[in-house]
């Protein structure tokens, strides 16, 4: 008996922790509410954030920026842990960085980065003319910057126009209120674009202005600006070559009595076989070894045979002063066969120059 | 000199210059690029062997076109030259058999 009154308590306590019965009349202020209740009130909330987001996507597809703002933040507050908190919260900070001009810019270039994806080219055309008008005016924040890079990839790539895209990548990437990505962009696109063009000092000159935006490019425009350089060195030597060979060649064939008899002083078999093979053999090897290009090779065994047939057309022309004539004989012709090298290297496979920081 | 002569030296020149070659890109590449055991990779399909030596051969050649100038110009020269040049060539294969095999 005592045993079954002692079960029934326990029963009666365990079912008293499982149940909370009101004690007459409604619950005291203050109190927190059922589990029904409370799971009702956070299923509500999180439809409501739901709807929130949806709202916020909206109005960013049309372009209301402001609203969008607002809604993604009321989402997130209505549901913080939600599944597309992540990215609610990276569109509201996105939007607010680009808040310049109450969204007014913003709305230029997103109007215009539709027209250009979507629109044919005279409407494109006119959006991008649009947008060029108007980025000068607005106001400070990274809206222009982006809006300058989309003006001017649009002239570079799709409205060729390659003069004008230059002008406004250089404005980006002196923006001073740009982002850093979007100066960089910038900097890259217009010295890409000056590159292709040709104007190398013009692209250095631009790199060398914001050195610190993007020292890769300036390393690699700077050893263009090396192997231009040496290509005009080179170039002008090979043509002071045939200049003096011309001279050389009328003065020896007077002094050896004819042109036939200069001609075979000259070209001599040995100097023939040597250029031959340096280039021929070269050439082989490097087909054996089955990578690499064999043309510089080639080309550098007929420069060195052209400089040798002027440096023995110098040397049936000089009597007197030998030392001193055969040391500027020497160091010009050797001078000629750097430059053969060079260019044989430099027109036909510039890879090999890399290596070499040219 | 006859042509068989200047030829012969040429030849000589030539082998002696690849010796050298041969030792001097073996230092470079141990010095430069360290590498695995020649002797282990001999079968390889790109052997860094095979193209050493192919390469030592190839500036032998340069070897052999000055040599075979010079005896042209200067044979005794030429003929004093080479006996340098093959005694050079077996000091510089013991040496980097020593410190760069």
């Amino acid at each position: 008996m005592q045993a079954t009154r002692r079960l029934a308590l326990v029963a009666a306590v365990l079912l008293g922790m499982t149940v909370r019965v009101p004690l007459g009349g409604a619950a005291p202020p203050g109190t927190a509410p059922s589990a029904a209740s409370s799971s009702a009130a956070s299923e509500g909330a999180a439809s409501r954030a739901v709807a929130r987001f949806e709202e916020a996507e909206q109005a960013r597809a049309e372009g209301r920026f402001a609203e969008a703002v607002r809604a993604y933040r009321e989402a997130l507050a209505a549901e913080p842990s939600a599944r597309f908190a992540p990215v609610a919260r990276a569109r509201a900070e996105d939007l607010e960085a680009h808040a310049e001009g109450g969204f007014a810019p913003l709305l230029a270039l997103t109007s215009a980065r539709r027209a250009l994806g979507s629109a044919a080219e005279p409407e494109a055309r006119a959006a991008v003319e649009a947008l060029a008008r108007d980025l000068r005016g607005f106001p400070e924040g990274r809206v222009r910057a982006e809006a300058a890079v989309l003006v001017g990839e649009a002239w570079w790539r799709k409205l060729g126009d390659p003069r004008r895209a230059v002008e406004v990548l250089t404005f980006a990437a002196e923006d001073a209120a740009g982002d850093p990505l979007t100066r960089q962009l910038a900097l890259t696109e217009a010295s890409a674009l000056l590159r292709e063009r040709g104007e190398i000092s013009a692209a250095l000159a631009l790199l060398e202005r914001h050195a610190a935006l993007s020292p890769g490019a300036l390393a690699e425009v700077r050893r263009l600006a090396r192997r231009g350089a040496l290509r005009t060195a080179s170039i002008a030597v090979l043509a002071s070559l045939v200049v003096v060979f011309v001279f050389a060649f009328f003065g020896a064939a007077r002094r050896l009595g004819g042109m036939r008899f200069a001609q075979r002083a000259a070209v001599r078999p040995l100097m023939v076989g040597f250029s031959l093979y340096l280039g021929g053999a070269a050439a082989v090897i490097v087909r054996l070894r089955g990578e690499g290009d064999p043309r510089p090779f080639l080309w550098l065994g007929l420069g060195v045979l052209a400089v040798s047939i002027v440096a023995r057309t110098l040397a049936l022309t000089s009597t007197r002063g030998r030392a001193a004539l055969t040391a500027a004989r020497v160091a010009v012709c050797v001078a000629g066969v750097l430059a053969a090298a060079f260019l044989s290297v430099e027109r036909t496979d510039a890879s090999y120059l890399a290596s070499l920081g040219l | 000199m006859r042509k068989l002569e200047q030829v012969a030296l040429g030849l000589a020149g030539g082998s002696a210059t690849a010796a050298l070659a041969y030792a001097f890109l073996r230092v470079a590449e141990r010095a430069l690029l360290p590498e695995a055991n020649p002797a282990i990779l001999i079968g390889v399909e790109r052997s860094a062997f095979a193209f050493r030596a192919l390469s030592a051969l190839y500036f032998g050649g340069f070897g052999a076109f000055g040599f075979a100038a010079l005896a042209l110009a200067r044979p005794l020269v030429a003929a004093r030259l080479l006996r340098a040049a093959v005694g050079l060539a077996a000091v510089a294969l013991v040496a980097q058999a020593a410190l760069a095999p």
